[in-house]
């Protein structure tokens, strides 16, 4: 089998490649840093070659000196995985950035490919470039593709499999005669020490790379005493940049001959001209929000553009009284799909089992156990599809990257940098992949904080929660006021919102530090492409319908037996109010062991009362799956106004309690895998526990104002009222104090003595040089929200 | 002067890149290093995206004051100074803009680029029409 690895910089097409060698649906976006994580598939054209070619996808690396985590798995694997050939893609719109990663990779030990990516908007810019001079002159083959349009694969197939079992030794890519000398001199020491790629080995120790030294200590003695032998300028600290500066002008020098700009080059180009408005130091920031608004709108406003508020619209279709105004898309096709499921199949279903003398029980199984259940869940399918369909809009087009931006000077004082904004919007689609997603963000402070934020970021499988509380129980409790997607928009805002505040109170009190700084290319700007856009939608969708027809229906099952069942395994009865026999649940299984863990939640405000003990039950389920949650509630039957059983403070307090309480054991899984060590670990789980159980204790307590003078007003909401208001101004008090504090100190209070433990400390290490005291000290790092920073960094 | 002190379409060249070995590493992959050539695309109160051989990268506030520029077209801006803050805090800035002269001509450039692109987009146009037919003649 022949191994090749596809590497090349951030964003320049490498998985749009391996989905069109491999046939895969990998996710791709446009945006530096979507692919964290090596990905292996095998070319599809099997008969093309005797033996199969395993392609492996790597995440992108602007050089093989790593940044942050997520590099550093292309260049471990691109020096230890042992691939048969490299694959060099390379971004043809940006070649000399590009071809600067080719110089290092053509230093080592292994068959190298360079594949010239988007060729197509090269030729639509009525560019040249000489394929075959640049090939001469890198003395590896170059093939012309487009990963978009899939041209070239063949050929570059082809090319590729005749590079197998081929030897290439590397090169040295330095001209500067010094550099080169001292490149050599070095590789002959490692060779004679049998290392691998004594080129490559050779030039990363003259750049004092801390991967290579600690790899092959034995060498940085003699790199040293090279140095200083030679008596020359190179033992100056500066060797790094000047090799950089080296390779850059050799590129520069290479390409000039081989690359003819076209008439449709300009200088400002469209992308800068869009940007130019949508990063604006004024309108950035609202026009994401008017962005955001009306996606709201289209997806889950019961009222589109509160057109029914103001009296205007078409009358309402398919409702049996007629309002002004209509539903958005995403209410339109729930409330199709709720008449589709629950009416036609259900309905009839239930019916025609009874018709054919079916036993009770397996009926009450399968349609109020199951299928109730998993209908329930099933109806926010196009709710669901249609967000995905509006992050994958954000994701593609590459407006993602500039809403980092926007949001970086905002986040910064909060202690978070614009970087974790990518994967905290990818969170709103599912919280795994935006996990995953933290490994982009080079400091490990700041990862351990973009993870412990995710569930702030409702997921879409909190989407169910949101709406189906707010349409079926708060919705009706209000006499209408506050509608299912006003519900779900607040919901989100508190999201948002609560994020910038833990933020603040994380970074000023518990995990202390400077932010990062921001530094990300932004990709030029794309229309969607409707594939891949189109498979994303496909891949949701099949996972919400899987998703619902396993883990919730076995949950279902599971719930139905513990519910319907009591201890001695009788199915205990009771007559209801229209003299039918119904199960009942007060005497089940489940109601005793949700009435063990009821006590637990009694503060927060839904689970006192006779029906508490479903809510928690609903709570704990959905640890499975946040879809679960609904489900349980269905079958619980708590689903409904009627039966709700609980005062609209207790819905918003179960609302957020859901909202940043453990996500599910997926992403529970991704962040112990991310966080590497058990110490972080521990605290994300112990903040989220906290979050969600103070917050939603504060919401009930200041909720509960409201019901001063009507009889639900008892001990537990005056007691929570008084908690909550303590803990506000305490939170207001510590604020305070520490505006003083840091003014006496120049440094916040530390509450909670914990420190981020850093695995991958070796890369984190910052040697600052002598050369940076003047400037850094007129520009300091803002430590606190109060901490001023330098007036000459001011614009 | 500071990279947070340019000024939208100034051409630059950067003088020294002073900040810690392992964020001047990443610069340097992304090609900002002492003795290259950038453009300044826009500039957000000190947030900066920089036009760097044929890439955008945006730098955020704190960072972009470690990286010292000089321009390449000084004549087409003028510093000013402007009094900010209240009571005693209130001190005066010294800021850069495009002079007058310079905004009317970024504007003419500005319009003609894009009168040019278009015309020159319908040229591509009828020479990729007019080799697809003499590549379908040929056939």
């Amino acid at each position: 089998m022949l191994k090749v690895a596809l590497c090349g910089n951030p964003n320049c097409g490498k998985t749009t490649l391996f989905n069109n060698l491999t046939g895969s649906q990998a996710h791709v976006g446009n945006w530096p840093g979507v692919t964290v994580e090596r990905r292996e598939g095998i070319y599809r054209k099997k008969k093309d070659f005797p033996e199969e070619i395993k392609i492996v996808d790597l995440p992108g690396i602007y050089s093989l000196s790593p940044y942050t985590p997520e590099e550093v798995v292309s260049r471990n694997y691109i020096l230890d995985g042992d691939p048969d050939v490299v694959v060099n893609l390379v971004d043809a719109t940006n070649l000399s950035r590009n071809l600067f990663l080719t110089s290092q990779l053509l230093e080592m030990d292994v068959p190298v490919v360079v594949a010239l990516n988007l060729m197509d908007v090269i030729e639509k810019r009525g560019d040249a470039i000489d394929i075959e001079g640049l090939s001469r002159t890198l003395g590896v083959p170059v093939v012309p593709v487009s990963a978009l349009k899939g041209t070239g694969m063949k050929e570059l197939m082809r090319i590729v499999y005749e590079q197998k079992g081929k030897v290439r030794i590397g090169q040295s890519q330095l001209q500067d005669p010094e550099l080169r000398k001292a490149e050599e001199d070095l590789a002959k020491i490692a060779a004679e020490n049998a290392i691998p790629s004594p080129v490559f080995v050779a030039g990363k120790l003259l750049e004092n790379d801390s991967l290579i030294q600690a790899k092959y200590p034995e060498l940085v003695d003699q790199t040293k005493k090279l140095l200083s032998e030679k008596d020359t300028r190179l033992s100056e600290e500066n060797i790094e940049e000047r090799i950089a500066d080296d390779r850059y002008e050799f590129i520069d020098r290479t390409l000039y001959p081989f690359y003819k700009r076209g008439i449709l080059s300009p200088k400002i180009s469209f992308s800068d001209r869009v940007d130019r408005i949508l990063t604006n130091r004024w309108l950035g920031l609202p026009i994401f929000a008017v962005i955001m608004f009306l996606v709201f709108c289209i997806v889950f406003n019961s009222d589109f553009l509160f057109m029914g508020a103001m009296g205007l619209g078409p009358v309402r279709p398919f409702f049996e009284d007629p309002e002004p105004g209509m539903p958005s898309l995403g209410i339109f096709l729930q409330d199709f799909l709720d008449w589709f499921l629950n009416t036609l199949i259900l309905g009839n279903l239930a019916q025609g089992l009874e018709s054919i003398n079916c036993p009770a029980w397996l009926n009450s199984l399968l349609c109020d156990g199951i299928l109730a259940s998993v209908f329930a869940v099933l109806t926010f399918l196009p709710l669901i599809v249609l967000l995905t369909l509006f992050i994958q809009i954000l994701e593609n087009s590459g407006y993602m990257a500039r809403v980092a931006f926007v949001f970086d000077r905002l986040l910064r004082r909060f202690g978070i940098s614009g970087k974790c904004v990518v994967p905290l919007i990818s969170c709103f689609g599912c919280a795994v992949p935006g996990i995953m997603g933290a490994r982009t963000i080079d400091s490990q402070r700041e990862r351990v904080l973009t993870i412990s934020l995710t569930p702030f970021f409702a997921c879409g499988a909190k989407l169910p929660i949101f709406m189906g509380i707010g349409t079926e129980i708060i919705q009706g409790l209000t006499g209408g006021a506050l509608q299912g997607g006003i519900v779900a928009f607040i919901m989100y805002a508190v999201g948002i919102v609560g994020a910038i505040i833990a933020g603040f109170f994380s970074n000023e009190f518990i995990i202390q530090g400077k932010s990062s700084p921001f530094i990300m290319e932004f990709p030029p700007y794309m229309v969607p492409q409707a594939k891949a856009t189109g498979i994303a939608l496909w891949e949701e969708t099949k996972r919400f319908i899987k998703r619902a027809g396993t883990v919730i229906a076995v949950m279902s099952a599971l719930l139905w037996f513990l519910q319907t069942f009591s201890w001695d395994w009788t199915m205990p009865t009771i007559v209801d109010a229209n003299g039918e026999s119904v199960s009942d649940l007060s005497q089940s299984i489940l109601a005793s062991i949700g009435a063990f863990i009821q006590p637990i939640f009694y503060p927060l405000g839904f689970a006192h009362g006779a029906d508490g003990w479903k809510y928690v039950v609903s709570a704990i389920t959905g640890l499975v799956a946040k879809e679960q949650v609904v489900g349980t509630m269905e079958s619980l039957n708590i689903y409904t106004m009627e039966t709700a059983g609980i005062n609209i403070p207790g819905a918003f307090s179960f609302l957020v309690f859901n909202l940043f309480t453990l996500p599910c054991v997926a992403a529970m899984s991704a962040a112990k895998a991310e966080l590497k060590s058990k110490k972080n670990f521990r605290f994300v789980l112990v903040f989220w526990v906290l979050t969600s159980y103070v917050l939603s204790l504060v919401t009930y307590g200041l909720g509960s104002f409201s019901l001063v003078g009507t009889p639900s007003y008892g001990t537990l909401e005056l007691v929570d009222g008084i908690i909550a208001t303590v803990f506000i101004c305490g939170l207001v008090g510590l604020v305070i104090g520490n505006y003083f504090y840091v003014k006496k100190n120049h440094h916040p209070i530390h509450l909670v003595p914990f420190v981020v433990e850093d695995r991958n400390a070796q890369f984190i290490e910052n040697r600052i040089d002598v050369s940076t005291a003047g400037v850094s000290s007129s520009c300091r790092e803002r430590k606190s929200f109060f901490h001023k920073d330098g007036g000459s960094c001011c614009h | 002067m500071l990279l947070t002190q340019a000024c939208e379409r100034e051409d630059l060249r950067i003088v020294s890149v002073n900040t810690d070995y392992r964020h001047k590493r990443h610069l340097e992959n992304l090609s900002i290093l002492k003795g290259e050539t950038i453009t300044c695309l826009c500039n957000r109160t000190g947030d900066i995206v920089i036009k760097v051989k044929d890439g955008r990268i945006a730098i955020n506030r704190e960072f972009a004051c470690q990286i010292e520029v000089e321009s390449l077209n000084p004549e087409d801006f003028e510093t000013y100074s402007k009094d900010v803050g209240f009571g005693k805090k209130r001190h005066s800035l010294t800021l850069r803009r495009p002079t007058e002269d310079a905004r009317r001509r970024f504007k003419e450039e500005d319009s003609r680029m894009i009168a040019e692109e278009k015309k020159n987009k319908a040229k591509l146009k009828e020479i990729r029409e007019g080799r697809k037919a003499k590549e379908e003649e040929h056939a």
